[in-house]
């Protein structure tokens, strides 16, 4: 066990955790030239398109260090995208260290303050790494002081490497074997282990990622799942190397995964604690934190009778993913759907993504809304999760909603744009301080008024120069109101909103104005409404389409006809019927987003 | 026993224009015109069919700009073509004109050649917009050219745009009347569309226009200039003023296409379908001609309705089995059916279809609606 080494490899976004993993795996021959392309641990394809990590992964490896010994290296590759810090968190419990990963050309970063934070929290050694020297613009004198500066960590053992051209690989892994500890634990007490992560493979069924705290878990060992109180026989179990690769058995301070021939999903419970069957009295591992959701929106199959389909997809999903919670629900206008919560917005992006591509589910997607605490007359409390079940305002006492601080670093030449953006958004600043020519400005700002593009208009101000990261920090009273949204005098539960008062009126001219060229006209005219209660506040109109048919037909060509005709039914196929008015199901997520 | 022969129409693309109109987005090259006609006998030779089974009813040579061609380059396609083929005693064959490439005697040759029917490109009576939308001609030019065809052919036709991006549609009622004057017995009249990939698409877009109130007006102006308005965007004076080959195209008649991005569907046994494409490349065409591909009898039948429908005219379902086997129920969805005879977009009696005049105001709609297209 002491030649073991547990770590993380945490960073923003895009400072190179992803290709610096790809380095270590090749340097310790975890595949060949041919298996190796860029970003290997970032397996799905959404990942690969977008090349960032949504999901953490992890490998082990085996290094022959300088001492002469192997040692036997569990990496784990972590997202830097603020909405799935928790993956960050979860890998955390699991290792001993962590390798910090700052891109030497941009400095320290919204994220790598988060995520360093939370390895001292879950009591790592740090390694700082400076990435990307090879950029011209690398600065590694200056970046060395913003670490120690804003973060407080020495970099006297930092590494100067590059994940591009291989620089500093080799010394990154000797400063894994020397500086990180080996992990504690005993191998011949009894087995528990900690349930990290889980995965659904539809060949193999769940598969369980576990850390081995204690004792030695063996292949056809039955094992208890201590809070879901059941018991499972491991089938196989092994090593990611990255390849899936079984063994006989995993001991005390290994990582590895085990599959058991769980079909039930609840029985998967992130953070729970694995032991021997008879071993009633064990006294649980702590757990993780649950992570609560922040933002809530709602999937409908655009065609009712997947449903069911629907149904089991979420709940596959949620096997990866156990930070995001479901719901049934069931809309006037949209029928049957599942109402999720969110850790943000990508969080959001990326599940819809998936639904629809790997189960091949066509979806609505509602506006998305924050949780709102209601406080009726008769003094009870009522969370608001969906502006659609807001009850009628005689009955309210007050409303209260949720706040965020928000952390942004920023060069200072983009403050000024930055603080009316905050001060638009309701935000009451908090703190102002410089390292050098960045700033790092913090806010209290309502979450309500940042789920939506608060992110997309801070890099778009600040041409991506601005990096955030926010925590919750509790509700407070304020004056909300919902706004509803009536198209052919139908109310369209789907696009109603909550919003401050002294924004309501503003946001529902916008929203009407956005829809008015987001829904294709129809035959007939169609009018659109916002109101609150029953006072419209803004009005649009659609004129009636007058005429639909291809003039010209040139030569002879149907061919093309035909396929025009066929785009513009499948086009059809993804409209939704409210009353007599066809709206395209992408038309809820375009309205709310981009001003 | 007595055989009775098929119809059948022959396209030839020309692929030639002096300069590339920018809201065009059909085949064409600007290079030196080049004599195809070896090639377009390849073409004809790559469709095995028994010949006899056919009778030709219209030749059709468009474009590009066919009328930079010499007649005696028409007249000598045209008599091959009577060597080869039956020929109906009522042979339509139309020429597309450039009105900038003829004259007087020009255009007496190219009937000394056996063009029946001119078809004249002039597109807007007005200079600003023949200016705008990158014609060569002027509208005086126009005028004179269609004053003589009047004197000089029984049948002839003449092409107008409407719709474009910059049109009032006061500009485009005055137009109206003056074509009304021009008592052309075939007009054509197309809403613009803005083409993917034309600099015309690059740079404007429709959607402040109402090309609805255009075609609103076009119909009125023309039904009460005693046009009848047999296809969506084509009005004549009489029946026998209709355009022969475009109604095989509606129809669902067989037809070759010869040249480079030319079309075909030939029935080349009863019910056995087969389509032609030329490549969109003149020296890919040049190599490598059609190709030629089988079409199941449901995907003809599905294109002959959504050609058939755009006309003023009932289509039979008796037609449609005989040529694809395939019937009214095998191709439609009766429940959309249903709902838009309900709403009067058109009436079926069981035996045929025949769509309204405001049912085929929205017929892209309507025909996804009602066919069982397979996307
Ligand atoms: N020039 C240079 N580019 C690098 C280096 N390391 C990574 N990159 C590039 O930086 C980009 C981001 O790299 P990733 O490895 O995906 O970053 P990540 O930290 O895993 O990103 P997330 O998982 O989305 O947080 C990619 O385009 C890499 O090719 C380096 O050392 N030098
Ligand atoms: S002359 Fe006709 S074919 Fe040639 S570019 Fe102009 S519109 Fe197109
Ligand atoms: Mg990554």
């Amino acid at each position: 066990m002491k030649n073991i080494r547990n770590f993380a490899i945490i960073a923003h976004i895009d400072h190179g955790k992803s290709t610096l993993a790809d380095r270590l795996i090749e340097f310790c021959g975890g595949l060949n030239s041919r298996e190796m392309k860029s970003q290997v641990l970032d397996s799905m394809d959404i990942e690969r398109e977008r090349g960032i990590t949504i999901k953490a992964q992890t490998v082990c490896l085996k290094y022959k260090a300088k001492d002469g010994q192997i040692y036997q290296l569990n990496l784990l590759d972590t997202p830097g995208h603020v909405d799935f810090t928790y993956e960050v968190s979860r890998s955390l419990f699991a290792c001993e260290g962590s390798l910090l990963i700052v891109d030497a050309a941009q400095g320290v970063e919204a994220q790598t303050l988060a995520n360093t934070y939370l390895a001292i929290d879950a009591g790592h050694e740090i390694i700082p790494i400076l990435n990307k020297i090879d950029l011209p613009a690398a600065d590694v004198p200056a970046v060395k002081k913003q670490i120690e500066d804003i973060i407080g960590l020495d970099t006297s053992d930092a590494v100067e490497a590059s994940a591009k051209t291989g620089i500093g690989i080799q010394d990154i892994l000797e400063k894994i074997v020397e500086k990180l500890p080996a992990p504690k634990g005993n191998p011949e007490e009894k087995l528990k282990a900690l349930l990290i992560d889980s995965q659904y493979d539809s060949y193999l069924g769940v598969i369980t990622l576990v850390r081995i705290k204690d004792g030695v878990l063996k292949k056809g060992d039955t094992v208890r799942f201590m809070a879901a109180k059941s018991t499972y026989k491991v089938d196989r179990l092994g090593i990611f190397s990255p390849k899936m690769t079984d063994l006989k058995q995993l001991s005390a301070g290994e990582i590895g995964f085990i599959i058991t021939g769980m079909k039930n999903v609840a029985d998967c419970q992130i953070g729970d604690t694995i032991t021997g069957e008879k071993d009633l009295d064990a006294t649980p591992l702590p757990g993780f934190r649950k992570v609560e959701p922040v933002v809530f929106s709602s999937f409908f199959p655009t065609d009712a009778s997947d449903y069911p389909l629907l149904k089991s997809a979420v709940e596959k999903l949620s096997l990866n993913d156990a930070s995001f919670t479901h719901e049934p629900e069931q809309s006037s206008a949209l029928g049957y759907g599942i109402r999720c919560g969110f850790l943000g917005l990508l969080h959001m992006e990326v599940i819809q993504e998936r639904l629809s591509r790997e189960f091949d589910l066509d979806l609505i997607n509602t506006a998305p809304s924050v949780a709102y605490e209601i406080y009726l007359m008769n003094g009870k409390m009522m969370p608001l999760h969906n502006p659609a079940d807001y009850p009628d305002p005689t009955f309210i006492d007050y409303t209260k909603e949720p706040w965020i601080r928000v952390t942004i670093m920023l060069p200072d030449s983009y403050l000024g744009k930055v603080l009316e953006l905050c001060t638009q958004r309701r935000g009451v600043q908090e703190d102002l301080t410089y390292v050098g020519s960045r700033a790092m400005l913090v806010y209290k700002l309502p979450l309500n008024e940042i789920v939506f593009d608060f992110y997309d208009r801070l890099k778009s101000i600040t041409q991506g120069y601005a990096g955030f990261d926010y925590a919750p920090i509790g509700f407070e009273k304020g004056d909300l109101v919902k706004v509803s949204l009536l198209i052919n005098e139908e109310l369209v539960d789907a696009l109603s909103f909550m919003a401050h008062r002294s924004q309501a009126e503003a946001k529902g001219r916008a929203l009407c104005a956005r829809l008015k060229d987001l829904i294709p006209k129809h035959q007939f005219k169609i009018p659109i409404q916002a109101a609150i209660g029953g006072k419209v506040i803004a009005r649009e109109t659609i004129s009636a389409l007058r005429k639909d048919v291809t003039a010209k037909c040139y030569g002879g060509d149907i061919t093309r006809k035909k396929k025009l005709l066929e785009k513009q039914k499948k086009g059809k196929k993804k409209m939704r019927l409210f009353g007599k008015v066809e709206i395209p199901q992408n038309t809820f997520i375009k309205a709310l987003k981009s001003e | 026993m007595k055989q009775v022969k098929t119809p059948l129409s022959i396209y030839f693309h020309i692929p030639f224009c002096l300069q590339k109109c920018p809201y065009c987005a059909f085949y064409k090259e600007t290079s030196h015109p080049e004599d195809l006609t070896d090639f377009y006998w390849r073409d004809l030779n790559q469709y095995s069919f028994d010949r006899n089974q056919f009778f030709v009813q219209s030749i059709y040579f468009g474009g590009g700009t066919p009328s930079l061609f010499p007649p005696v380059f028409f007249k000598n396609i045209i008599a091959q073509l009577k060597k080869n083929f039956i020929v109906s005693d009522t042979l339509e064959v139309t020429l597309e004109i450039n009105p900038h490439t003829v004259s007087d005697s020009s255009l007496l040759s190219f009937k000394d050649a056996g063009i029946t029917r001119p078809s004249f490109g002039v597109q807007s009576l007005f200079n600003t917009n023949l200016k705008k939308l990158g014609r060569l001609h002027s509208a005086e030019k126009a005028l004179d050219v269609l004053a003589f065809a009047r004197n000089h052919f029984t049948s002839y036709s003449a092409d107008f745009i409407y719709g474009l991006p910059w049109q009032s549609l006061e500009d485009w009622e005055k137009q109206l009347t003056l074509i009304l004057d021009l008592n052309v017995p075939h007009l054509s009249l197309y809403s613009l569309s803005l083409e993917k990939g034309t600099p015309f698409a690059n740079r404007f877009h429709l959607d402040q226009l109402d090309q609805g109130e255009f075609y609103e007006t076009t119909r009125e102006v023309l039904i009460s200039g005693g046009y009848q308005h047999y296809e969506i965007s084509n009005f004549a004076k009489k029946e026998s003023d209709f355009s022969q080959h475009n109604l095989a195209y509606w129809r669902g008649d067989s037809y070759l296409g010869l040249g480079p991005s030319a079309h075909g569907r030939l029935e080349i046994s009863p019910q056995k379908w087969i389509t032609s494409e030329g490549e969109s490349h003149l020296n890919r065409w040049k190599k490598d001609g059609l190709n030629l591909h089988p079409i199941s009898p449901q995907d003809r039948g599905i294109e002959m309705l959504l050609m058939a429908l755009r006309l003023d005219a009932p289509f039979y379902e008796n037609f449609l089995q005989k040529h694809t086997q395939q019937t009214f129920g095998d191709l439609l969805d009766s429940k959309n059916l249903r709902k838009y005879v309900e709403q009067k977009w058109l009436s079926f009696d069981k035996k045929s279809l025949h769509t309204t005049a405001h049912g085929r105001q929205f017929l892209n709609t309507l025909l996804c609606e009602i066919l069982k297209l397979n996307i």
